[in-house]
């Protein structure tokens, strides 16, 4: 516990002393990596000592909150060291990543210091959502997170689109932590307290007393934790706030924030919700929308061309993924554990996974900013020359998401795959999901060949960009060479991350009630991925294909050689026309064109290709007054007539003031009678 | 003892002094007079028995005679320390910052003029708020009621323009009037029970308890710009922006809900009609100023309707608390606190642009923050402190409020959070709108001639944005001691 309250204090004692340092690009850069090496370093002893040693809590409430039984409780168990690790190692990556990025001169001088401070505060905040075991405190750690990110996300303030992409993602998820309040307020009336443990006892109960409410309480937290996490159509705020951030906060946010929606839908439904046909239901819905994500999301990355938000809409697709997983494994949790389990962790390995591949490729898109200035792929191409590094790298992690077997993204599609069809046995629906999986991953694929080719094949033109000579600097470099790696890395040994996260999973739900770890993935570290569910198996052994594959490319390669053919290099002909090299590339936007003239958006007059809609809200809210500005305007039909009448009144009564003595007299003789008359009626007649 | 009454004595000599010395005197004054003030809070927190809040509350009776709490006096009990901290602490700043703001570099409004007369009676109005935060009846809150009401009138019409000296009698006749029901409630009250004190509500019969629960309650809309007696306070923003920000968002138009929280916890046993009644005026007014903010260009004016619909959410704790969840007075008390520090920074930087860039209009504005970037730090924690982004202030007792109606339960729970959960999405939408529009983009004709500001205003700005982070812990502490 200690290790995490240093790494938080590196953390914080960064961001302050990022202000202080100030306009010096290259000083705030170092302190702020140096306050996140500190911090990441901290943070992965705390997380291997809590999976060597068992959970760790912070005991005595640290903050208690008079009245609302809410306090300041850490706990790190599994699941919480699992996302521990991942952002310690996201936040060390960005800030080594930045420290270069940032110094190009699109950024201000003056501007870095706030960059970096709301950076370091955006990471402190988020390592404190994954631990706090109180929901109160969830809830102030999860806002502060998302104020930090709304503000890097319109940290370059001068561009109104920059501004409009902040605004929309902070009111959306503003209006979603509302729903998420409201949800946690009603299970607190049962249980008197925030704490974690006393909530689960209050969702135990009003699963059996009022089942209705739960559902409605269930429905908050989804929506809460799917809109942070982008799953559609909550999530249309993220293919504008993603592009919209600078590339180091884009690629924290794919390796942190998202990330959290899940970390949230898991303590919650996984941890707090006992296993009931609650679980079932909800593990249906969120199935529906994992899926319903995959595929607008997906297609919609496929006719994109900007570089960050075509990843952006990926970012959705992959979501959804892991929200199919997550839906699958709860579904069958009650049923079929080992289908429940298998469900479970392919959600969070794929999450792993996606945090590695994604977060690689917004490096990428980042280095190939920062190489051309420009994010358009339209206007780039042949990069591979000049980034050799960020190309390997990019394919590597463009394979990896489109799954592409060895590579650590088919590894853990392959746990969805099997999850949901074998699910589908007893539940056909989730055939149909576990379909649109494999359909979309081809799509994925067809995706990323656009991206990939247009950015780096074909021939490379400067078109007159800034374009600096030579590959990024090593800085820049080296983030995406251990995130490249990372991905291979799972995708030949995935029985390591899956160790991990079994443990985080089976944590969560009493112990011995969930299938072992090896009847689920298989033993053995070496022996690949061995699913046993019901008697059949299903095996992937990464290494072992991997080798064979090597041997037979090695033997194609030989036999190349052996046949001694020449390769000849020459001139492209165009037919003997005269054609430039910028004339005949292949352009991104002319990728899939057939498929942007079928799917369109039409409803009435109204069209737009593609199938996802974007809406335009109106200049001007009212053109001109509206009626109820008069109704409630009570000056000018309340209390202005009443003044006029007040003096008009008053003039009136003034006239009997006429200045005549015997007016006078009259009055008062009037007067004294009224009062007379008054006193006599008040005493009863006595 | 003592530093009680020189925590009332200060400020009204501080007002006597500003008014008969010569103009040049008049910054020293009031500095030494509200410094003095703040000092004295601080001798008075230090000396208490052990330093711990657990000691209040501290009477002092004056006046006895055959009254059972006396007729005067003072009562200092966690919730008058709540106003009297909110009172004196942003009292300080704001003198502070009008030393600088009234004054011929003010591009709005170049006064040189009117210093020691608005020092004067901003001292005066000090005095009086420490006198309503203070007393320990029902009657001597009502003498200083009514001063507050009368130094309101005088420091609306500062200007002494049409508009302003228009405004300032309508402020006067519209608060006073509200003021005539809080007569006629200490009438009732005193007829019936024989004392005047906070609590003698519980010694009436149920049909009267009920008349004369409202009848302050009139007096208490009147003063917080209620519906339907909301319609002075947009036009009072033709005052100062000092006054703006101290009177009629941190200061005066708390007095109206410090008196409906004091009554609602004092009394146990009011009746539920009186807190539906409450409640529901709090959920209209809430929704009718949110209407308005969408026609309102003057950043004051929005402010104004800000205030009113924040000022609801403590009349819709005070119902939700009579109806039977308690804790909704005890969020309305800390929001009082929360919501005065973080609209005191959102006017303060608003009389920041008033000053350097000349105007205050919505449509006028743009890209401040480029050239004064600490006026657009400050207008947007305060922003986010009334909205309701932890960890500034207003998250706090918003967030204690909603688990209030909740706990309600019933249709009457949900009834009336649905509605404060539509304001506070659509206020969070149009505020940071507002923000953005103002503050980020390129930046504007005015925004782009912006002048240098003040340090004394400057100063008075940070150490608001640290109070936003303070305040929540300090009105916790407090509503602690009082029993939450």
């Amino acid at each position: 516990m200690n290790a995490f309250f240093s790494a938080q204090g590196c953390y914080l004692a960064g961001a302050l002393l990022a202000l202080l340092v100030g306009g010096k690009r290259k000083a705030v850069g170092w302190v702020a990596f140096g306050a996140a090496a500190f911090g990441t370093l901290f943070i992965l002893t705390a997380v291997l000592g809590v999976f060597r040693e068992g959970p760790v809590s912070s005991g005595l409430p640290i903050l208690q909150v008079p009245g609302l039984g809410a306090a300041l409780i850490y706990q790190i168990d599994y699941l919480s060291a699992l996302f521990l690790a991942i952002i310690a190692v996201v936040s060390l990556l960005v800030t080594l990543y930045a420290q270069r990025f940032m110094q190009i001169a699109h950024y201000r001088a003056g501007s870095l210091r706030y960059f970096y401070s709301i950076l370091l505060f955006f990471f402190a905040a988020v390592l404190n959502v994954v631990v706090v075991a109180d929901l109160f405190f969830f809830f102030v750690f999860w806002e502060i997170m998302t104020l930090t990110s709304y503000l890097m996300v319109i940290f370059r303030q001068e561009e109104r689109v920059r501004l409009r992409a902040g605004y929309k993602y902070f009111l959306i998820t503003h209006i979603a932590t509302i729903f998420l309040f409201i949800g946690g307020i009603l299970l607190y009336r049962l249980s008197g307290s925030f704490s974690f443990s006393f909530l689960k006892m209050a969702m135990a109960e009003m699963q059996q007393s009022q089942p209705g409410l739960l559902h409605f309480v269930l429905g908050c937290f989804f929506l809460g934790f799917a809109t942070k996490a982008g799953i559609l159509p909550m999530g249309d705020w993220l293919p504008d706030a993603y592009p919209a951030a600078p590339a180091p906060a884009s690629a924290a946010f794919a390796g942190s924030m998202t990330k959290l929606g899940i970390y949230g839908l898991v303590r919650v439904f996984c941890g707090l919700l006992p296993l009931s046909s609650h679980t079932q239901i909800w593990g249906l819905i969120i199935a529906l929308f994992g899926a319903g994500s995959i595929l607008v999301g997906t297609m919609t990355a496929l006719v994109q061309e900007d570089a960050k938000r075509l990843l952006s809409f990926h970012v959705i697709g992959q979501m959804g993924y892991m929200f199919l997983a997550i839906g699958t494994g709860l579904y069958f949790l009650r049923t079929q554990p080992v289908i429940g389990m298998i469900g479970l962790g392919a959600g969070i390995f794929h999450l792993i996974n996606h945090v590695s591949y994604k977060s690689c490729l917004f490096f990428n898109a980042g280095a190939v900013f920062y190489k051309t200035g420009t994010r358009d792929i339209n206007k780039v191409g042949g990069l591979a020359r000049v980034l050799p590094v960020t190309a390997a790298t990019a394919i590597i992690a463009s394979l990896s998401i489109a799954g592409i077997p060895p590579f650590s993204g088919f590894a853990s599609k392959w746990l969805i795959y099997q999850a949901a069809l074998r699910g589908g046995f007893s539940v056909p629906v989730f055939i149909i999901l576990g379909l649109i999986a494999i359909f979309i991953s081809a799509v994925t694929l067809a995706s990323f060949v656009k991206f990939f080719g247009a950015l780096f094949f074909g021939k490379y033109e400067d078109n007159g960009s800034k374009a600096r000579v030579g590959d990024v600097p090593a800085a820049m470099r080296l983030p995406q060479i251990i995130l490249a790696a990372l991905c291979i890395l799972f995708g030949l040994l995935p029985q390591l991350p899956l160790g991990w996260v079994y443990r985080s999973i089976a944590y969560l739900f009493p112990p011995g009630s969930m299938p072992a770890a090896a009847s689920i993935y298989g033993g053995g570290l070496l022996n690949g991925l061995s699913l046993n569910v019901a008697g059949s198996t299903a095996a992937w052994n990464a290494l072992l294909l991997t080798v064979i594959f090597g041997l037979c490319a090695l033997l194609a390669w030989g036999l190349f050689r052996a046949g001694g053919a020449r390769v000849r290099s020459v001139e492209t002909w165009y037919c003997g026309e005269e054609m430039s090299d910028r004339d005949t590339r292949y352009r991104a936007h002319g990728f899939y064109l057939p498929f942007k003239q079928i799917f369109r958006l039409r409803i009435g007059r109204y069209e737009r290709p593609g199938i996802y809609p974007t809406i335009t809200w109106p200049k001007r809210l009212f053109r001109k007054e509206p009626a109820l500005n008069r109704a409630i305007d009570l000056d000018r039909w309340l209390y202005q007539p009443l003044a006029r009448s007040a003096v008009r009144l008053m003039r009136r009564f003034s006239a009997t003031h006429s200045g005549v003595p015997h007016l006078y007299l009259l009055w008062l003789a009037a007067g004294a009678a009224l009062a007379l008359i008054i006193l006599y009626s008040f005493s009863g007649g006595k | 003892m003592p530093s009680v009454i020189l925590l009332l004595i200060l400020p009204l000599f501080g007002a006597v002094l500003c008014a008969l010395l010569p103009a040049r005197h008049a910054d020293k004054c009031a500095i030494g007079a509200t410094g003095g003030m703040l000092l004295s809070l601080v001798w008075l927190l230090l000396a208490r028995p052990g330093g711990n809040w657990q000691s209040l509350p501290l009477t002092w009776r004056w006046l006895q005679g055959s009254f059972r709490e006396g007729l005067f006096g003072f009562l200092l009990d966690p919730l008058a320390l709540l106003l009297l901290l909110v009172v004196v602490v942003l009292g300080f700043l704001v003198v502070l910052y009008a030393t600088a703001y009234l004054g011929a570099g003010n591009r709005e409004h170049a006064d040189v003029t009117g210093k020691s007369r608005h020092h004067a009676w901003l001292l005066l109005f000090i005095t009086a708020m420490i006198g309503v935060a203070l007393s320990p009846n029902l009657l001597q809150l009502y003498l200083f009621w009514e001063m507050t009401t009368l130094c309101s009138w005088a420091l609306i019409s500062h200007y002494r323009n049409p508009e302003s000296l228009r405004a300032g009698f309508k402020a006067l006749l519209m608060t006073f009037s509200g003021g005539l029901f809080f007569a006629l409630g200490l009438v009732l009250l005193y007829v019936h029970t024989g004392s005047f004190a906070f609590d003698a509500h519980s010694d009436l019969a149920p049909r009267m308890r009920l008349w004369v629960f409202l009848s302050f309650a009139v007096a208490a809309w009147a003063k917080s710009a209620q519906f339907p007696f909301f319609t002075w306070l947009p036009d009072a923003m033709a005052a100062p922006t000092t006054v703006s920000m101290y009177l009629h968002a941190a200061a005066m138009v708390k007095a109206g809900v410090f008196l409906m929280v004091r009554l609602a916890l004092a009394n146990p046993g009011l009746p539920w009609t009186a807190g539906l009644v409450v409640a529901v005026l709090a959920v209209v007014t809430m929704l009718v100023a949110l209407w308005l903010f969408f026609f309102q260009d003057d950043l004051k004016k929005l402010l104004a309707y800000s205030t009113i619909a924040h000022l609801s959410y403590v009349f819709l704790g005070v119902g939700v608390a009579i109806m039977g969840s308690r804790l909704g007075a005890y969020a309305g008390a800390m929001h009082i606190m929360n919501h005065s520090v973080g609209k005191g920074l959102l006017f303060l930087s608003v009389g920041v642009l008033s000053y350097t860039a000349g105007t205050r209009r919505i449509s006028e504005l743009a890209g401040v923050a480029r050239h004064s970037p600490l006026a657009a730090i400050a207008f947007m924690v305060g922003m986010l402190a009334i909205l309701g982004v932890p960890p500034f202030s207003g998250f706090w007792s918003k967030f204690y409020l909603m688990v209030a109606a909740l706990k309600l339960g019933g249709a009457a729970g949900w009834l009336l959070l649905i509605p404060f959960a539509l304001e506070i999405a659509v206020a969070f939408a149009w505020f940071l709108h507002i923000g953005h529009k103002v503050f980020f983009g390129p930046a504007s004709g005015h925004a782009a001639k912006a002048g240098a500001l003040p340090g004394v205003m400057a100063a008075a700005l940070i150490i608001l944005m640290l109070l936003t982070l303070l305040a929540p812990w300090a009105a916790m502490q407090l509503m602690g001691a009082m029993g939450l």
